[in-house]
């Protein structure tokens, strides 16, 4: 297992999309080789949309409902970072998110196990964000596992796991 | 069920459906009502006033609670339903699976207009808790963020969870509150119809917003006979891939949402041949409906099983849709009967043709597609349960 605990700074209120467009480049190493379908994506967070979703509105409001800018739309849903990393990498398998705290995570690292384990994927990346604590450490996790090579903690909140 | 007790222990079944659709607050009646060719898209005074360019939609009508909560209390009402239907008695480690695209979607809109409120408790997590709550469980809990296939991904997570037997039970499905926020979205997105949908039609234009809860429970074949319950159907498998193309387009040539329900047919060891029905994602869109035709004649060739449609009927219901299409499929298999795909008329040359009538014929294996924003393809694989 390989992992990348990324320091990502960045103001608590950033929009998703910010966010993801500074990591991606930083996870090029972690996800070498991985394109294509035998690998997946399995992403955890708690709170992945939601400043898009307020910044959207308060714009289309502004704008008057009828001449909103849609640009940010996309952003609003909470699987448009899982989305954004499988498009970087071309990672064209499976592509979860969970909305959620620790049981998001558990329930992301079960369902990559488990793909591994059913020989449904070579390669599964498990992401955690919290991208409303993204001015603190420590705050997005990335871990790449392979069937033979599944090592695993406890995994609690923002805590790294990495070996 | 015709299969050994080896092989029940690891059959996943449903044995309850909850439905709160624009059409009825029942799989029975909303799927009587789609056999009638009922649609409930209808323009709405109020969306009329606030300056909606598209003021249609399939909304339900009278939800009771908290305005706020609206999510929330459509899929504890399903979820009883569903629970009702079972007649399980589920123990209280029993796991609740929920989909959904933008969870409370009315909190985020009152917040960005200044109104006090902690989003963080309005997220799709809400929903899950909603139900976990009304039923006291304490088992695992997912809830699963995949936009418009989100009800596929839930029913596929309880699956897998009650056939590994990490949990006994499982209520899961989809639900997603009407969404003023999703109606400027998706319209300032040029996603809307102009005026109905019209799946797979060659005047389609797009899509109409509907809303809903579709609440399933989950037990092994096993464990269901043991109890005299009634299995409705089988779930076999969820297939799933990713296009990787475009945030919110398919890949036009539908490579992606034929992996997608090649994986499910592959993964239960059938041939494509043995599919009766596919339950289309069929959104009414020009590129999304053209990706997927293009998917289904390239899996089946010119070898086409039954193919029909529900968001002319229902609207696209975002998170809850694929849950809501799920009811359809089920009530379908139990009465033998395919819906008429309500809005289409004429295929694109080459396209899909879909049912201009119900289809009455035995029906055994069946697809339910549900297709997302960000490229996510699923399929998900239903089989009759013999009696």
């Amino acid at each position: 297992m390989r992992a990348a605990d990324i320091d990502v700074i960045l103001p608590s209120n950033a929009l998703e999309r910010d966010a993801m467009e500074s990591v991606l480049d930083r996870l090029a190493t972690l996800f070498e080789g991985a394109a294509g379908e035998r690998s997946g994506l399995y992403l955890a967070s708690a709170d992945a949309g939601n400043a898009t979703t307020q910044r959207f509105w308060a714009d289309a409001l502004a704008a008057g409902v009828a001449l909103a800018n849609p640009e940010l739309f996309p952003w609003c849903l909470a699987n448009a970072p899982c989305a954004a990393l499988a498009r970087r990498f071309v990672i064209t398998g499976p592509n979860f998110t969970w909305r959620g705290g620790e049981d998001a995570l558990q329930a992301a690292w079960h369902a990559a196990e488990s793909a591994l384990e059913r020989d449904r994927v070579d390669h599964a990346f498990v992401v955690f964000v919290e991208f409303g604590k993204l001015d603190l450490p420590g705050r997005f996790q990335s871990w790449r596992l392979r069937k033979q090579d599944i090592r695993r903690g406890e995994v609690s909140g923002a805590a790294v796991l990495l070996s | 069920m015709h299969s050994t007790a080896r092989e029940d222990a690891h059959r996943v079944v449903i044995t309850g459906v909850g439905v709160c659709s624009p059409l009825g607050r029942s799989a029975a009646e909303m799927f009587r009502r789609l056999m009638h060719g009922e649609s409930a898209l209808r323009s709405w005074p109020d969306l009329e006033t606030e300056g909606y360019r598209c003021s249609v939609a399939a909304r339900i009508e009278d939800v009771p609670g908290n305005p706020l909560r609206r999510g929330g209390t459509l899929a504890v009402l399903a979820a009883r339903q569903a629970v009702h239907m079972s007649q399980a008695n589920l123990p209280i480690n029993t796991g609740v699976y929920v989909g959904s695209t933008l969870g409370e979607s009315l909190a985020f809109e009152r917040a960005a207009e200044g109104e006090n409120l902690d989003v963080r408790e309005y997220g799709i997590q809400s929903i899950t808790d909603a139900v976990r709550q009304d039923f006291a469980f304490s088992g695992p809990t997912q809830s699963l963020a995949t936009a418009c296939a989100a009800g596929n991904y839930a029913v596929g997570a309880a699956m897998e969870d009650v056939r590994s037997g990490q949990v006994p039970f499982a209520i899961a499905g989809g639900v997603e509150p009407f969404s003023r926020l999703s109606m400027v979205g998706f319209s300032r997105s040029r996603a809307m119809a102009s005026d109905t949908c019209r799946p797979f039609d060659v005047g389609r234009s797009g899509m109409m917003l509907g809303e809903g809860a579709a609440m399933f429970v989950l037990e092994t074949a096993e464990r269901a006979i043991a109890r005299d319950a009634t299995p409705l159907a089988e779930v076999v498998s969820l297939g799933l891939s990713c296009d990787a193309y475009h945030p919110t387009a398919p890949r036009p040539d539908g490579s992606g949402m034929k992996r997608a329900m090649q994986a499910a047919i592959d993964e239960a060891g059938l041939s494509t041949g043995m599919i009766d029905w596919v339950n289309a994602h069929g959104s009414g869109t020009r590129a999304s409906d053209a990706a997927e035709a293009s998917a289904l004649r390239a899996l089946f060739g010119s070898e086409l099983p039954i193919i029909s449609g529900s968001k002319g009927s229902l609207g696209h219901a975002l998170g809850a849709s694929s849950a809501l299409e799920l009811a359809v499929c089920l009530q379908g298999l139990l009465e033998e009967v395919v819906p008429p795909t309500v809005g289409h008329q004429t295929p694109d040359a080459g396209g899909i043709p879909c049912t201009l009538e119900p289809i009455r014929r035995p029906l055994r294996w069946i697809l339910n597609n549900a297709f997302a924003f960000g490229g996510l393809n699923s399929s998900l694989l239903l089989r009759r349960c013999d009696s």
